[in-house]
């Protein structure tokens, strides 16, 4: 474009006001457009993270492994106690225990649900950080009043923070 | 020429007009926003699918090793003294996978009380590369590494429930030698609580204090002395079956033999129990412990019953005799539990050449 045509372009008072309108069309539609594209932006964020937590958190349920070493159960004079060791054998660290339960595995009546437990090292220490690390080995004990039925079969069913699931089976 | 020229009207005709110029920029924006959005969400959804998949697969991976995973222990257990809990061991990877052992428990099932050897500074595995089998590998726990298991007021004459624990989570429970079992009811009902094995009778020429031609020696049944002090090597083990008890032997334990001397007349001579480590002869001795179904070499030598004044001095065959059989015979004498025991094997013949 001439320098010419500019400084008519200049000088020139038809059209101006479509001339402006059209600027101030445009630039809404520019704003408009940049907010609707972040914000647009902003909500596929937020899904790809929750779908990245959701995954993350199913991928390390699903390496979560409790191992039972030992069931024991000990029946005394007014009560009786379940001792538990654990070990981590699978490959996911900060293994945490959420909830116990102990049921007649015939029956199916539940005879203790516990939560949360106190988790010991196997010298009997308690654990600061209360979970287990990859192929660190602990144990928890669960105790009540009266006595489980002689002979019976007894599961105990270990729920971890990530929500997987661990049974083993016992005899009182 | 004439298209470009055409292409340049299209350009000035389109810039020098501004109408639907909105919706062009309108229709870019939709077009970006879709595609940034719209594919971001979809490959990152991908994405994350795939890392499922991976941990998946890798899990399921895991499960194979799990179930491959096929280690065999065979061994025996005693009790060398109450509370305590001797386990040998042959441990058998029989499987595809690498193996790793992390524990070992011996539940008493008589009294209900158990124990557990995790505790690297009482497992002779403390060295990771002793723990961990290879396909095939044999790890032996034999009664010099023999692990040692703390279970209350557990007795010789209990019954035990024992199992090792691997790394992936299987357990692997201790199965008894059959062997041993069948010798278990010929030897300890029949003629005593120790049997010999008679496929490890070996003898050493002896220089000094040094067992020559160490570890493999010559076989036990054909002697020659050469005038040479020799030491007799015999495997023992302990059948006190069902008590289970722990037989010490003292110094006064021998190996006797009549040979002959000339044709007409025969001659005795003993060697004194003696303890050998490595190749050397000791100057000093402590009683030898027999555990429960661990077999046990021992070692006889000295002309009389050790500490020998002056020091160790092997017994010979007299270099001037003649060659011939020659019986054999084993004099124990010792503590079985804590109760007084003697034991004598008229075991074997050996042929003496000189």
């Amino acid at each position: 474009m001439s320098l010419r045509k500019v400084w008519k372009l200049l000088r020139e008072r038809r059209a101006v006001s479509v001339a402006i309108s059209n600027v101030i069309l445009a630039g809404a539609v520019i704003v408009v457009g940049f907010v609707v594209l972040f914000w647009g932006q902003s909500q596929s964020t937020a899904y790809n993270n929750a779908y990245s937590q959701t995954m993350s958190s199913d991928i390390a349920s699903l390496q979560e492994k409790l191992t039972f070493e030992n069931v024991f159960y000990k029946n005394g004079a007014t009560k009786w106690n379940v001792t538990v060791y654990l070990l981590n054998s699978g490959s996911q660290n900060n293994v945490t225990v959420k909830t116990v339960s102990i049921k007649n595995v015939i029956t199916g009546a539940y005879v203790i649900w516990s939560s949360p437990v106190v988790l010991k090292f196997f010298n009997g220490t308690t654990m600061a950080k209360q979970r287990l690390d990859m192929a660190q080995e602990g144990y928890f004990l669960l105790s009540s009043t009266g006595s489980l039925i002689k002979g019976t079969r007894y599961s105990v069913l270990i729920t971890t923070g990530r929500g997987s699931s661990f049974e083993s089976t016992f005899a009182a | 020429m004439k298209a470009l020229l055409r292409l340049r009207r299209n350009v000035e005709k389109l810039t020098g007009s501004s109408r639907g110029f909105s919706s062009v920029i309108g229709t870019i924006f939709m077009v970006l926003l879709v595609l940034t959005s719209i594919t971001g969400v979809f490959l990152w959804t991908l994405y994350q699918n795939t890392l499922y998949n991976y941990a998946v697969r890798g899990q399921n991976q895991q499960e194979l090793d799990v179930r491959n995973e096929n280690v065999v222990a065979n061994g025996n257990y005693s009790v060398p003294s109450p509370g305590k809990v001797s386990v040998i061991a042959n441990l058998t990877n029989a499987g595809p996978v690498t193996a790793q052992i992390v524990n070992l428990w011996v539940f008493d099932t008589s009294r209900q009380t158990y124990g557990f050897n995790n505790s690297v500074g009482n497992k002779p595995w403390a060295n990771l590369s002793w723990t961990t089998l290879k396909a095939g590998q044999v790890l032996k726990f034999t009664s010099n590494n023999a692990t040692k298991v703390t279970v209350p007021n557990a007795n010789s004459t209990d019954s035990f429930s024992i199992w090792f624990v691997t790394a992936r989570g299987n357990t692997v429970p201790l199965t008894k030698s059959q062997a041993n079992t069948l010798i278990t009811a010929q030897v300890s009902q029949g003629i005593g609580s120790v049997a010999m094995d008679f496929s490890s009778f070996l003898y050493y020429n002896v220089s000094g204090n040094t067992l020559l031609s160490y570890p493999n020696g010559g076989s036990g049944y054909i002697v020659n002395s050469k005038g040479n002090a020799i030491v007799f090597k015999i495997r023992l083990t302990n059948f006190d079956y069902p008590q289970r008890r722990t037989i010490t032997l003292f110094s006064f334990s021998v190996l006797w033999s009549l040979f002959p001397q000339t044709p007409q007349s025969q001659r005795g001579a003993p060697w004194y129990i003696v303890n050998v480590n490595g190749n050397l002869v000791e100057n000093t001795f402590n009683n030898v412990t027999l555990y429960y179904g661990v077999p046990k070499d021992v070692y006889f030598s000295a002309q009389s019953a050790m500490p020998m004044a002056g020091g160790f001095k092997g017994q010979s065959f007299p270099q001037q005799g003649i060659p011939g059989t020659a019986p054999v015979n084993i004099a124990l004498i010792g503590e079985i539990g804590s109760s007084p025991y003697g034991q004598n094997l008229p075991f074997a013949s050996i042929y003496v050449k000189s």
